[in-house]
């Protein structure tokens, strides 16, 4: 069964695009994964459409899978509610991370809808970290938010915390 | 003719009354009044959309990204918009403005020294006066003297 089993396969991003990786890699996106183990290497076509996602931001994500493609395997969902999450991330993922807030953004769909949730992590967690440490003024700033509370609604959100009666 | 006291702004009826109801309302009046109230109608029916990529994407990502966040970040966030305000609302009903914040390398403060924009200047003045009573009060009780 197994003697043809697929080593290589052919990612196609929305443009048309088409962008070669080892398996290996390819599975580090479960939706691909998912796929390989459901339809059996003898069906399984060697060209993966890739429909959301465009060639720029598919390089990227493939970028990352190769330098994660020896991690092991996340440990079975735990993140049941463990509320006092890290946002640390590691230097390699920091750099990654480095780029432009459109790109990011991309980055985080893209993981997503491949189900590559260590990816997603790091992508949520920069996110988080730019949030850290600034004011709700600041925050619409930085990720260009438009205010639509009317002052009506903005003074229940007051009442509703009791910040205005603190001490 | 005077329109009918239910269709002005409070203003607009508290000229009229003190007036004695007696001003003359030409049609120019009338017209721009009219135009005048059309204007907060839309003003109060046209809420500005929110085009921004963080509160456009799925919600199950906006809630990871909350999930990264202490209570006090968490309620920055929900403060920028409604749609993260509900978000945040889910998470933590009642959210006191001791809540703990984080800065961006991980030190702890509280809530309230981020709200100062949407609490206003008269709210923080009070806290911050509030905070040194309480300072002031604590120095005499270990019996020392203090004035500021």
């Amino acid at each position: 069964m197994s003697e043809t089993k697929i080593q290589k396969l052919t990612l196609v991003a929305n443009d048309g695009n088409k962008i070669e990786v080892d398996r290996q890699v390819a599975e580090k996106s479960v939706l691909i994964k998912n796929m390989l183990d459901d339809l059996g290497d003898e069906q399984m076509s060697t060209e993966v459409p890739i429909p959301n996602v465009n060639d720029t931001v598919l390089k990227k994500v493939i970028e990352w899978c190769e330098h994660h493609k020896n991690d092991p395997a996340a440990p079975q969902d735990d993140d049941s509610d463990s509320r006092k999450k890290t946002t640390d991330i590691d230097e390699w993922d920091q750099k990654f991370m480095q780029v432009d807030q459109e790109m990011l953004f991309e980055i985080i769909l893209a993981s997503n809808y491949l189900d590559i949730k260590p990816l997603l992590d790091v992508g949520c967690k920069t996110v988080a970290n730019m949030i850290k440490g600034k004011s709700p003024e600041e925050i619409r700033k930085t990720f260009n938010i438009t205010n639509d509370f009317t002052p009506e609604e903005e003074e229940q959100i007051r009442r509703e915390n009791e910040w205005a009666e603190d001490r | 003719m005077a329109p009918a006291d239910s269709d002005l702004p409070d203003s607009e009826v508290d000229t009229y009354k003190s007036a004695g109801g007696q001003r003359a309302w030409s049609l120019s009046d009338a017209i721009e009044l009219a135009k005048k109230i059309q204007s907060e109608r839309d003003r109060d029916q046209e809420r500005p959309i929110d085009k921004s990529k963080i509160g456009n994407i799925p919600t199950e990502i906006q809630l990871l990204i909350f999930s990264y966040l202490p209570e006090g970040n968490s309620a920055c966030l929900g403060l920028t918009c409604k749609k993260l305000y509900a978000i945040h609302h889910d998470n933590y009903p009642k959210t006191h403005s001791r809540a703990r914040c984080e800065d961006s390398i991980g030190r702890s403060g509280h809530l309230r020294s981020y709200l100062i924009g949407f609490m206003g200047y008269s709210w923080c003045r009070r806290q911050l006066l509030a905070h040194m009573a309480a300072l002031q009060q604590e120095l005499i009780d270990m019996g020392l003297q203090c004035s500021y």
